[in-house]
């Protein structure tokens, strides 16, 4: 008994800093909720309409320079007609005519504004070569800025011309509590990392060790005796 | 100041007793949802895509004659999918509500059979077990796919795993998997966010309400550490002097 409760007293030594982090980030999600922890406060999925113009058929020589095509598919981006060549290696976008697809300012500004529920307008689209507030983002962006009280920013992929996520102010901040939460500093959202995984059994220890000490008190009938008793 | 130790200590006690149960939850629920590989619970191994590649000179005309006469398609794609025994060229349409397949040659919407599914669904899965049953779901689907939309057919397998696919009734293509690993991991989501209804709420007073007071029950044995701070710089103090004593 009395040794448990030396071990809890140094686990908690060692944890005690991380467990409140934990609290803190954990009533911070509470707080914001799945739609703000998004930066989805203006989102909206962008609804892609019917299909407008007839489509021209892609020739069978367009297709020649790409192999073991899985799927190919007509959609409009902005109105646009586009069409996906589906590879074992990845997705390929052509125009119309069969030639390369390439996103301009005013398609990605269009797409943006497809996805914004909010009522400010656009204030500046960027071309970026890489967006360091995209996880995982490896290729070219568009970021169209909105003038709202968020700084709310919309990405759309160069490559699609896809809408690939919001982001506005507050997003450092929910994402340093995630890192904070995940014990991932890197920001790569891995939470089976090694720190992550020892801390949580660490963690599961100390509190199984404080709910054991807590029951021996309960039982042993300390907890019930007032001050008064047991000062008698 | 001089601090009431015996005081902290009844409050720590008497806050474990409350909110601490909780926070043994927490750690067991963390532990189970760090330790298990995010991809194996999501499952992305135990599928693989069952369409053939479209092969030399794929009829791309016939794109053109199905978006003329299925106006309202947001996307039209030309896929070579396994349907009546053999693969088959066949136009995937997506509309704003649903999505299915159109016969190349009669321009039709094709209905695919319980074997058609049968033969998708064991195709796909990548597991050693062998397919059980298959059940097409009309009205409504199963909580843990509550965000797919009837009519789907569920697969299921004879495995350790005890997976289950859940495939379109119009394409017959994949559109999740679950097992019993993932099954497990929605509890302790569940006991984590403390949403025994839905599942999904983590913005509960009740959550914030056990946050508190778990911070609460960490302050007040954060107190009780005082003591130990002190004496661990006792005991440097102690090495330090006997060390300069010594020289």
């Amino acid at each position: 008994m009395r040794f448990l409760r030396w071990l809890h007293r140094w686990t908690s030594l060692v944890l005690v800093l991380q467990v409140i982090i934990w609290c803190v980030s954990g009533f911070y999600f509470s707080w914001q909720g799945h739609q703000s922890l998004a930066a989805h406060d203006y989102f909206q999925p962008v609804s892609t309409s019917a299909i407008s113009q007839p489509l021209q058929p892609l020739g069978q020589a367009q297709l020649q320079n790409h192999s073991d095509l899985l799927s190919v598919s007509a959609r409009e981006v902005a109105g646009q007609p586009q069409w996906v060549l589906q590879q074992p290696d990845g997705d390929i976008y052509l125009q119309a005519n069969g030639e390369p697809w390439q996103t301009s300012v005013e398609q990605a500004r269009a797409v943006a504004e497809a996805s914004y529920t909010g009522s400010a307008a656009v204030v500046a689209v960027d071309y970026m070569p890489a967006a360091d507030e995209l996880i995982g983002q490896q290729s070219a962006v568009y970021r169209v800025q909105f003038a709202d009280e968020l700084e709310t920013r919309a990405y759309v992929d160069a490559t699609s011309g896809e809408l690939l996520a919001h982001r506005n102010s507050s997003w450092w901040l929910s994402d340093w509590m995630f890192r904070l939460h995940f014990m991932d500093y890197t920001g790569e959202r891995d939470f089976n990392n090694l720190l992550m995984t020892a801390a949580a059994l660490l963690a599961f220890w100390f509190a199984l060790s404080g709910f054991i000490l807590l029951v021996r008190e309960v039982r042993s009938g300390r907890m019930w005796r007032t001050r008064k008793s047991r000062r008698a | 100041m001089k601090i009431r130790y015996s005081k902290f200590r009844r409050w720590h006690h008497w806050l474990s007793l409350v909110f601490g149960l909780q926070l043994l939850i927490w750690s067991l629920t963390g532990s189970y949802m760090v330790w298990v590989q995010l991809p194996f619970i999501h499952g992305t191994t135990l599928t693989q895509n069952t369409d053939q590649p479209l092969g030399v000179e794929p009829p791309l005309a016939a794109l053109a004659q199905v978006q003329q006469n299925y106006p309202s398609a947001q996307e039209v794609s030309l896929v070579n999918r396994h349907i009546g025994n053999s693969w088959r060229h066949v136009a995937e349409v997506r509309e704003p509500s649903r999505s299915y397949l159109v016969n190349l040659d009669t321009l039709t919407e094709m209905v695919l059979t319980e074997q058609d599914i049968r033969d998708l669904a064991a195709m796909s899965y990548t597991g050693t077990g062998k397919l059980n049953n298959v059940n097409l779901l009309t009205a409504t689907v199963p909580a843990e796919v509550s965000m797919l939309q009837a009519p789907v057919w569920r697969a299921d397998f004879a495995d350790a795993l005890g997976t289950t696919l859940y495939l379109s009734a119009t394409t017959g293509a994949v559109l999740t998997q679950r097992h019993d690993y993932w099954r497990l991991f929605d509890v302790m989501w569940m006991l984590h966010i403390m949403d025994y209804d839905t599942r999904s709420d983590i913005t509960t007073p009740w959550l914030q309400a056990f946050i508190f007071g778990n911070m609460l029950l960490i302050v007040t044995g954060f107190v009780l550490l005082i003591p130990t701070f002190k004496k661990i710089r006792k005991a440097a103090d102690k090495r330090v002097s006997s060390f300069s004593g010594g020289a």
